[in-house]
């Protein structure tokens, strides 16, 4: 079958109706979550993760469409939320989340100079444009990608996930030492449990469900949700804010035309960015926002309303949000938070992400492709008329939103876990997520580890037992020449911001995404 | 950011480091042959966080002292009661289901953020509370249980 035809197999899914429901339920509830100041994309797909396994498992349906259904809505809540997110930078000047923060910068100064409706419509179709550009790169990449990865042994596998942790970690945060120490800790949790070589059990103190290891769902709800909420509890209150008035809702055909070019380099920029492993959202935003002021001809209007920092930025963050999915689907290995916890919720459903992904699960992978041109268009068509109603949304008082937060938290984990210790767990973490965040230990790459911690070891054993036990096996020139360049990559992605800041550069740093 | 909570992280962080190395040592002698062990993974994540730990402690050695921006009393007797409240809240799940006390976990967090409208927060708490209970407990059959066992 050619690559047309599993797509049309994946449109057949995916028009499914209560797949177009999810779709439906996952932009719309992503957009609300991008809005949301006190909520981000990490917690809100963590936090609808066993929501929706409730409601896939009543229904009936077999694990695989469980797992498609379920995909489809988290994945429609991750796009969506960087659609939202927009919304509240333009209107309120207040990012709803962190890669919308460029946007605020001329999107803002375009509502204050009455022209909001511009700036919004631009985003949305910017960010339309930009997602079905990487689905379009995604389709024809992902088969080839998948092959090639199919010839990587578990030395190579190894190396590309050492390469996936450094990047994250690199990039992560304000210091190195701290992400490299939250990694190193995910690595370590995810130890507990029964060891699945030996069956034996591991760190568990005896404590029976701690046998299985500590559940990934209760990790990322506590360290995120319910963490973000312990934060943002000790925070001041928010004023009232003014929401910009909104006078057309449509830009004229000179603001449309100064918006194709950086469009067109927002998706490709952004779709790259997405890509590569731990530069997410924000930093596609922010480098095709340098860029845009760059290659413009009037870059001091950058700043006071120019349309292309709206257009550029707003592409480039939905198209990287599309790229990220290619590593996920094709390698297995998510290339930021966000992925990392859809793809723990593929593997809740017995799903692994990976180049068998598309052979094993092509219902799954296509009808996720194939929801998602759906699901950008209906962010289109949902988005513009009904901006005005989503600007209210951050009304929503704080005192009723953070106790419900906690509330659904406590409720998704015991239904999905049904374990005391689990709410417990879920407690500490939170915890422990509030403490981390607030002392700047970014909380990311703990949960990415975790997820890629079992297969890490997996794949050392493997290779150790290949090698008779010689470490050198992963830096071999002639035998094993690309996983030496994976770790050649991993080293530099840590020493090149060291010696940046060795050298007085301020080093990009991605807070979050 | 604190330079004594990094000093503090920093001694748990190397303390849990030494711990899994510890610990694993016990695991290495189950298997025979191989050259991997269940061990191996744990005490190689176990020394690079104990490196670690150490750099961290010498970054924060070399940090300069900053201060802190104090929060109002408030702001941490809302904290602090919120989470005592859902310390409360996993306690009573069981013995009194989900519905009620889902029901007073809400009402007293309401309140301590913001005091005042309880009608309005009687309504939202008792109002969630029952939505989740129709929809997911008892339409879609979520694994929770809604009332006090003896109401059962």
């Amino acid at each position: 079958m050619s690559t047309i035809d599993y797509l049309m197999q994946g449109f057949s899914i995916s028009f499914l109706w209560y797949n177009l429901l999810f779709a439906f339920m996952g932009v719309l509830l992503g957009t609300i979550v991008g809005v949301l100041p006190g909520i981000g994309p990490m917690s809100g797909v963590a936090l609808l993760i066993p929501i929706t396994a409730t409601i896939t498992g009543s229904m009936g349906l077999s694990n695989e469409d469980s797992a498609t259904s379920s995909i489809i809505l988290l994945a429609g809540v991750y796009y969506g939320a960087m659609y939202g997110g927009s919304t509240t930078s333009i209107l309120l000047n207040t990012p709803g989340e962190s890669s919308s923060v460029v946007t605020a910068l001329d999107g803002y100064q375009m509502a204050k100079q009455g022209r909001a409706g511009s700036a919004l419509s631009i985003a949305a179709i910017g960010s339309f444009v930009g997602g079905i550009v990487t689905l379009i790169a995604l389709m024809f990449l992902a088969e080839p990608l998948s092959r090639m990865a199919l010839k990587f042994s578990s030395v190579e596998y190894f190396s590309l996930m050492v390469l996936g942790l450094c990047a994250i970690s690199g990039l992560a945060g304000k210091s190195m030492v701290k992400a490299l120490i939250m990694t190193t800790l995910g690595l370590l949790i995810a130890t507990i449990g029964t060891d699945q070589f030996s069956g034996v059990e591991r760190f568990t103190f005896g404590v029976l469900s701690l046998s299985e290891g500590v559940a990934f769902l209760t990790l990322a709800v506590g360290l995120f949700a319910v963490g973000e909420v312990f934060k943002t509890i000790l925070h001041e209150d928010t004023q009232a804010i003014q929401i910009a008035k909104i006078n057309s809702l449509y830009p004229s055909k000179a603001e449309m035309k100064e918006s194709i070019g950086p469009i067109a380099r927002g998706s490709i920029l952004g779709f790259f960015i997405g890509i590569l492993p731990g530069a997410g959202a924000i930093l596609a935003s922010f480098f095709s926002y340098v860029m845009e002021k760059k290659i413009s001809k009037t870059p001091e209007k950058f700043g006071k309303g120019a349309i292309a920092g709206v257009a550029g930025p707003e592409t480039a963050n939905n198209a990287a949000s599309g790229g990220a999915m290619v590593p996920l689907l094709t390698l297995g290995i998510p290339s930021s938070g966000t992925a990392a916890i859809l793809m723990g919720a593929l593997i809740m459903y017995n799903v692994q992400p990976g180049p068998l992904l598309f052979s094993e699960h092509p219902k799954v992978a296509w009808g996720l492709i194939a929801s998602m041109f759906i699901g950008n268009v209906m962010l289109l068509i949902l988005n513009l008329p009904l901006v005005k109603v989503f600007a209210k949304i951050i009304d929503t008082p704080a005192k009723y939103l953070l106790p419900l937060i906690l509330s659904i938290s406590i409720f998704g984990v015991l239904s999905a876990q049904n374990s005391m210790i689990d709410l417990w767990i879920l407690l500490i973490c939170g915890a422990l997520g509030f403490l981390f965040a607030k002392h700047d230990y970014p909380v990311a790459p703990l949960v990415l580890s975790v997820i890629l911690g079992p297969m890490m070891e997996a794949n050392l054993g493997r290779a150790l037992n290949i090698s008779e036990g010689n470490w050198g096996i992963f830096v071999n020139p002639t035998m094993h020449p690309i996983s030496l360049a994976f770790v050649i990559v991993a080293a530099l992605w840590l020493l090149i911001p060291l010696i940046l800041k060795m050298k007085g550069k301020e080093v990009l740093v991605n807070d979050d995404d | 950011m604190s330079r004594r909570f990094d000093f503090i992280a920093s001694a748990i962080f190397l303390i849990i480091g030494l711990f899994f190395i510890i610990a694993s040592q016990r695991l290495g002698n189950n298997v025979i042959g191989g050259t991997v062990t269940p061990a191996t993974f744990p005490q190689v994540a176990g020394i690079v966080l104990m490196v670690l730990s150490v750099l961290l402690f010498v970054d924060t050695i070399k940090t300069v002292k900053t201060t802190e921006k104090h929060l109002a009393d408030i702001y941490y007797r809302r904290f602090f009661i919120i989470v005592l409240s859902m310390a409360l809240y996993i306690l009573l799940i069981e013995p009194l289901g989900f519905v009620i006390s889902t029901f007073l976990f809400l009402l007293v967090a309401f309140q301590t953020m913001h005091r005042g409208k309880l009608l309005s927060s009687i309504l939202i708490a008792g109002g969630f509370s029952l939505v989740v209970h129709f929809v997911f407990i008892k339409l879609l059959e979520a694994s929770v249980q809604s009332w006090p066992s003896f109401i059962n």
